[in-house]
């Protein structure tokens, strides 16, 4: 039994349980950190359209998984 | 009481505690199968020493973490918080659905059970097999539990109390299976994964906005409508993606 490799494994699984959702969160962090940072969106509308980012992504992220399983 | 009570104090203990509660019930089950298999003492030695290594993490890390600068740390702690939280609540919402099967503790049991027996070898050596793998389901599950404590604990300086949230879930769990001495198939393992998810993922979009410089509206108090609107969004998905999943392909 590889103890330290199921570990690894395991903290891996913690933060990507769907390699695409955790992508969409980072880039919607990023996207959000750019437009605060160049003054397009203010320090308000950043954190709300950070929630609804993160709101549409799980939205994709469920529905996506309910048709791949659903066309199996 | 203190003024964040309500709005942080109060979520990040009730995460701590019902998060451990679930990671506790499925260690607590190969530990069972553990010590009906082959006796207690390895299932209490494994046990223990997972217990060790992780209360060394969390006090190793915990503290570690108050050196880095606080929005740093909270964006960080946020970022992990929030793909932590929007997996469990993912998870939670489809199994809801019905799309995935839920987590069944009965034959979480039975497979443990089966896989220990087909082991061969002397009974010294099916004492050490049977202690690794109580070791190794308490310390995969108590990772979760780990990071929920340090995150928690870290972003807000509430490692103690999270912690006590953590070990509360634990000597609860532990309590009730001696006395019921089988798997606690009857804990609402999903709804308890789904609430857990709704405030994780509120965590963690709170602290990553404010680790970028994010002004929130009513400072801590966004937390709840925060945790609503993920509660509100999860329930509508589970609806959807039932309906969905119950419609035959195109």
């Amino acid at each position: 039994m590889n103890i330290l490799g199921d570990v690894f494994k395991e903290l891996f699984k913690m933060f990507v349980a769907d390699l695409r959702l955790t992508i969409a969160i980072l880039a919607g962090i990023v996207a959000v950190a750019v437009l605060l940072g160049q003054g397009v969106v203010g320090p308000v509308a950043a954190g709300l359209l950070l929630a609804a980012i993160s709101i549409a992504v799980l939205g994709e992220a469920v529905l996506r998984e309910t048709r791949r399983r659903r066309n199996r | 009481m203190p003024p964040d009570f309500w709005t942080v104090l109060f979520p990040a203990v009730t995460a701590a505690f019902l998060a451990s509660i679930v990671e506790v019930v499925e260690a607590f089950t190969i530990v069972l199968a553990v010590a009906t298999t082959r006796g207690w003492r390895p299932a209490i030695v494994g046990t223990v020493a997972a217990l060790a290594v992780l209360g060394l993490v969390v006090l190793i890390l915990g503290p570690a973490l108050q050196f880095i600068p606080i929005h740093i740390l909270q964006l960080f702690v946020g970022i992990l918080l929030l793909l932590f939280g929007m997996g469990w609540l993912r998870k939670a919402v489809l199994r809801s659905a019905g799309v995935l099967p839920l987590h069944d503790e009965i034959e979480a049991f039975a497979e443990e059970t089966a896989e220990l027996q087909a082991q061969g070898g002397s009974p010294q050596t099916l004492r050490w097999i049977a202690g690794i793998a109580a070791f190794k389901a308490v310390l995969l599950e108590g990772l979760e539990v780990a990071f929920i404590v340090v995150a928690v604990g870290a972003g807000k300086g509430l490692l103690w109390e999270a912690s006590l949230g953590a070990l509360a879930a634990c000597a609860l769990v532990l309590i009730v299976g001696a006395a019921v001495h089988k798997p606690l198939s009857q804990v609402p393992e999903n709804t308890l994964k789904f609430g857990v998810g709704v405030m994780l993922s509120a965590f963690g979009v709170f602290w990553t906005g404010e680790g970028m410089g994010v002004e929130w509206p009513g400072a801590d108090l966004i937390l709840l409508p925060l945790a609503a609107v993920f509660l509100l969004t999860g329930i509508a998905l589970a609806r959807a993606a039932r309906t969905s999943f119950e419609r035959s392909p195109a």
